[in-house]
């Protein structure tokens, strides 16, 4: 998921990317919230489906599949530990297959939307989302200095990797295993000092061009959200409205409380 | 002086007609919101490229993840020595990894709270000038927002609280972690002094 | 116009001034160069002058600086840049947007500009410096010279009468650097003040009206550019060349002795799904020599130093060593390669740490006295205690070779060993090279700067590469030599010396 950011194009036809990131936010707070609220499998159902068509519309099958791969694993351990706890003492987890499904799908509704975002964002892109967000300059500044300089490190540290193996001592697994501590050392002096350079550099530059003047900028351009995106978010308050309905006739609001 | 004006083609004003207005003085200069903004993308990075390297979730890549984070965090806190610098960072990435990656959309509340709890610790116990404070501030921080969290996937798994022993088990791995970090943040800091670029 | 006028400063927490009574002048329509050694005290002239020594680093500073007739210690630095831009070494460092447009609005957005008129000055900008083409671009995308015009384009879309422009060409190729040259000659005629800090000297030969000549915080000596013509003051205060002939035309493909030779064979390799960079080239590195790696921005000079040594892998190819088929990892081992960005490759807490872990097994019984040798022979001894990453540039770099050198290395490859050092580091890393030579080891060296390949290369290869075409390598004991016997003419092409060709 992380390393969709290295990414700076989007498949073809990938429909998240078509969306402004303000909706695409917009989805992942109404899914999370619901995801919390809702407790019945059935409430939860046609928002799993809508949010996995959602996710799948981005067209990145590989990175969807290793995501679920990856949260059916740690899923996976947590049961096999359930099962040692009950062998040791059966009072303290029962195993209902229905307290198994919810939080399933509770996992897998908030995952489908974080991809359908993660899987569509570019850093280019970030910036001008952040000017449409009209952020004080004190958060502003620091945020927009992070979206910056992102792809500028991943450089950094690939071109550290690069001169440790140079340097005849590369990193791998092995050797972060046998010299944990020398190894972290190697890799992050080179790019903290180098971090501490480039805001120095940044500071000066930001001084002479007369960044932080004012408490807000200007924009002289900025993304303005379309018919699409307002459709998509009525639509998903629609879909959030009628799961919260079939909660209300078929599971109750009990938050769940055994 | 001069400055170019409104109009097509652009004009040059001379010295005597060009006012330049005298600033208000900022609560925070641009060059510590600059470093905040650039040590929240070294911290991202660093996440990264431990996972890549370590490959993704085992206990010695959770173990380094939390302890540079935490190390980076020391750091930042010294260069920086003031109040909100840790709530602003913490804020600041929030932001960004939603931004990025749609992640922790109902964390960043609880975040913040844990931030703003570290904040009233740092103060209590001698403000940004003293490492004690910043050090308490930073393992506080990580054990408030950590168990905060945990409390946010309890929500998530109320019916079957038994999942989140993997969760915990992970989440006390990245402790011991983030109290490693803690030594070794302090030990860069002095590494920092001897090369001149944090002051005491 | 700028003028100091008796003008000192000193940095917090030092006792001595860092700049100490200078006087100069920069009138309208003029360009004045300012020269000098390594730590001289040039960037804390231009610090002086665009405020950052007052509002930045928080510096004392006595006598008068004024720019546009406005005293600079009564103004903000952000309201000095609408009277004198400032262009650093490095443009991407000073960069707050990641693509070209929101660049140059950036300054203008903070000042609150209505959007109309900052479409109005990004235009007019985007049509002076010709940057039309590329104004949706991804900064990160850029080379060196766009960069830099995108900068430059930023600095003067604020409408400044005056600009410095801080070593300017340093990470730029000679074609660049003349493209440069033409743009500050429009903006002279145009009226604008130009101060240019620089080491290099000859590209600003019937540009520059003044030279002002700096040594241990004064200026020494000032007066019209063919004052650096002057040998025995270059040689006094460590310049670089008045006059540099562009050696590449001289400089042929390396000659093929019978001594050991490295051959890159049949070589393919892309960026990831980008067009190839290599398709099928091959190669010959005769030992023993100096050769220069020659060729414009992004034709793949550091990579074919990353294939070469197995930091990056080819899609297709092999290497041989003396005639025997071999992994690039392996020739790693045997190498040392010396990286354009010095704060990449210094993890250690001190200078004689950094050599002394660089050290071969063999040399570790005696390991302190090898390692002050060495730190003897780059000058920088006095430093062994120092941080590494608390060195100046020019410092950081003759390290970084110095550790390359401990490795005691048969192949040594430097990737642009000289941008921003002065003449007096700049022969003592030909010298080195050279002398890595002479022992018998094969120096690849990657350079823009004419004056180091005039100096220190013997011979060069030219990038791009011809396409070539080779049977595989055979897969059995016999050498590549016994099955193809090489060429020696050294007039002979890059392909016919290849095994398998």
């Amino acid at each position: 998921m992380q390393a969709s950011f290295i990414s700076n194009t989007n498949p073809p036809g990938s429909f998240p990317a078509t969306l402004d990131v303000r909706t695409k936010l917009f989805l992942c707070v109404l899914s999370s919230l619901s995801a919390i609220i809702l407790s019945s499998p059935l409430a939860l159902a046609p928002l799993l489906a809508v949010s996995a068509l959602y996710a799948l519309s981005s067209k990145n099958i590989k990175k969807i599949l290793i995501a679920y791969v990856v949260i059916f694993l740690m899923l996976g351990v947590s049961t096999i530990f359930i099962v040692l706890l009950r062998l040791v003492c059966p009072e303290l987890a029962a195993m209902e297959f229905r307290n198994f499904l919810t939080p399933f799908l509770r996992i897998i509704l908030m995952l489908n939307v974080v991809l359908g975002l993660a899987l569509s964002s570019r850093v280019q892109s970030l910036l001008m989302a952040l000017k449409s967000l009209r952020l004080p300059s004190l958060i502003y500044i620091p945020t927009s200095v992070m979206i910056r300089f992102i792809p500028t490190f991943l450089n950094d540290a690939k071109q550290v990797l690069q001169a440790l193996k140079i340097r005849g001592y590369p990193l791998t697994p092995r050797t972060m295993f046998m010299h944990p501590l020398h190894s972290l050392r190697v890799l992050f002096v080179p790019l903290v000092f180098r971090a501490l350079r480039s805001s120095d550099d940044l500071a000066m530059a930001a001084e002479l061009k007369g960044v932080g003047l004012s408490n807000s900028i200007v924009p002289y351009r900025q993304q303005t959200l379309q018919s699409r995106d307002l459709a998509v978010s009525a639509f998903a308050v629609l879909l959030a409205t009628a799961s919260f309905t079939i909660q209300a006739y078929h599971g109750g609001f009990s938050m769940g409380m055994h | 002086m001069y400055r170019m004006e409104p109009g097509n083609p652009p004009r040059i004003i001379p010295d005597d007609q060009a006012s330049l207005p005298k600033r208000k003085s900022r609560h925070w200069p641009v060059r510590e919101l600059i470093v905040i903004g650039i040590f929240a993308a070294v911290v991202k990075v660093a996440s990264l490229v431990i996972a890549l390297i370590g490959g993704g979730m085992n206990p010695l890549t959770l173990l380094a993840k939390n302890a540079v984070f935490t190390s980076l965090l020391v750091v930042l806190l010294h260069k920086v020595p003031r109040l909100g610098t840790l709530t602003l960072f913490i804020g600041v990435s929030a932001i960004v990894s939603l931004l990025l990656m749609g992640s922790g959309a109902i964390l960043l509340p609880v975040s913040l709270v844990a931030a703003l709890l570290s904040e009233l610790v740092i103060l209590l116990a001698g403000g940004y000038r003293r490492t004690i404070g910043i050090m308490m501030g930073v393992a506080v921080y990580d054990l408030s927002s950590k168990g905060l969290s945990l409390g946010l996937s309890w929500l998530v798994m109320r019916e079957q609280s038994a999942l989140l022993i993997t969760i915990s088990i992970m989440v006390a791995i990245g402790y011991i972690g983030a109290l490693i970090g803690l030594g070794s943040g302090h030990l860069f800091v002095k590494e920092l002094r001897h090369a001149g670029i944090v002051h005491q | 116009m700028i003028r100091l006028q008796d003008a000192s400063f000193s940095y917090p927490f030092h006792s001595e001034p860092a700049v100490k009574g200078a006087n100069l002048t920069v009138a309208p329509g003029e360009i004045v160069l300012l020269t000098g050694p390594s730590g001289c005290g040039k960037s804390t002239m231009v610090r002086m002058i665009n405020g950052l020594g007052l509002h930045h680093f928080r510096g004392n500073l006595s006598g008068q600086v004024t720019v546009g007739g406005r005293q600079v210690s009564e103004l903000e630095a952000a309201d000095i840049s609408t009277l004198v831009g400032t262009l650093f070494q490095d443009p991407e460092s000073q960069f707050f947007a990641l693509d070209v447009c929101d660049e140059i609005a950036m300054g203008h957005e903070w000042r609150q500009t209505p959007p109309r008129e900052t479409e109005r000055r990004i235009q007019h900008v985007a049509d002076e410096f010709g940057l039309n083409p590329i104004l949706d671009r991804s900064i990160l995308t850029l080379s060196e010279g766009q960069k830099q015009k995108v900068a430059l384009a930023s600095i003067m879309s604020l409408g400044p009468r005056a600009l410095i422009l801080d070593e300017p060409t340093a990470n730029l190729d000679p074609e660049s650097t003349e493209a440069l040259a033409k743009t500050l000659s429009a903006l002279k005629a145009k009226g604008v003040a130009i101060l240019i800090v620089d080491h290099r000297l000859y590209w600003l030969r019937g540009l520059a009206d003044k030279v002002a000549v700096m040594d241990k915080g004064q200026i020494v000596a000032q007066g019209p550019f063919e004052l650096v013509d002057d040998a025995s003051l270059r040689r006094r205060y460590g310049l670089r060349k008045s006059h540099v002939v562009d050696p590449r035309p001289e400089l042929l493909p390396p000659e093929l002795t019978n001594g050991h030779t490295i051959s890159l064979c049949n070589l393919t390799y892309a960026h990831g799904r980008q067009e190839p960079i290599f398709s099928n080239v091959s190669m010959d590195l005769p030992m023993g020599q100096v050769i220069g790696l020659l060729g414009a921005n992004g034709v793949g000079k550091t990579t074919l130093a990353m294939l070469l040594t197995g930091l990056n892998k080819a899609e297709k190819g092999y290497l041989v060593i003396d005639g025997q088929k071999r992994k690039p990892s392996e020739l790693l081992n045997r190498a040392s390669v010396i990286l354009q960005n010095t704060d990449h490759q210094l993890h250690m807490k001190t200078v004689l740490d950094e050599i002394i872990a660089s050290l071969p097994r063999e040399k570790k019984p005696d390991q302190k006295r090898h390692a002050l040798t060495l730190l003897a022979k780059y000058n920088i001894a006095h430093l062994a205690q120092r941080h590494p990453q608390s060195l100046s540039g020019g410092e950081k770099q003759r390290l970084v070779i110095a550790c390359g050198e401990a490795k005691d290395p048969d192949v040594l490859i430097l990737d642009e060993p000289s941008s921003g050092l002065d003449g007096a580091n700049m022969q003592l890393i030909a010298d080195c090279a050279r002398e890595f030579a002479q022992r018998g080891a094969c120096v690849l060296l990657i350079s823009h700067d004419l004056e180091l390949l005039g100096t220190a290369c013997w011979c060069a290869l030219t990038l791009p590469l011809k396409t070539t075409t080779h049977k595989e390598f055979p897969h059995d004991n016999k050498t590549a030599a016994e099955y193809h016997p090489r060429k020696d003419s050294r007039k002979s092409q890059h392909h016919d010396r290849c095994p398998g060709s």
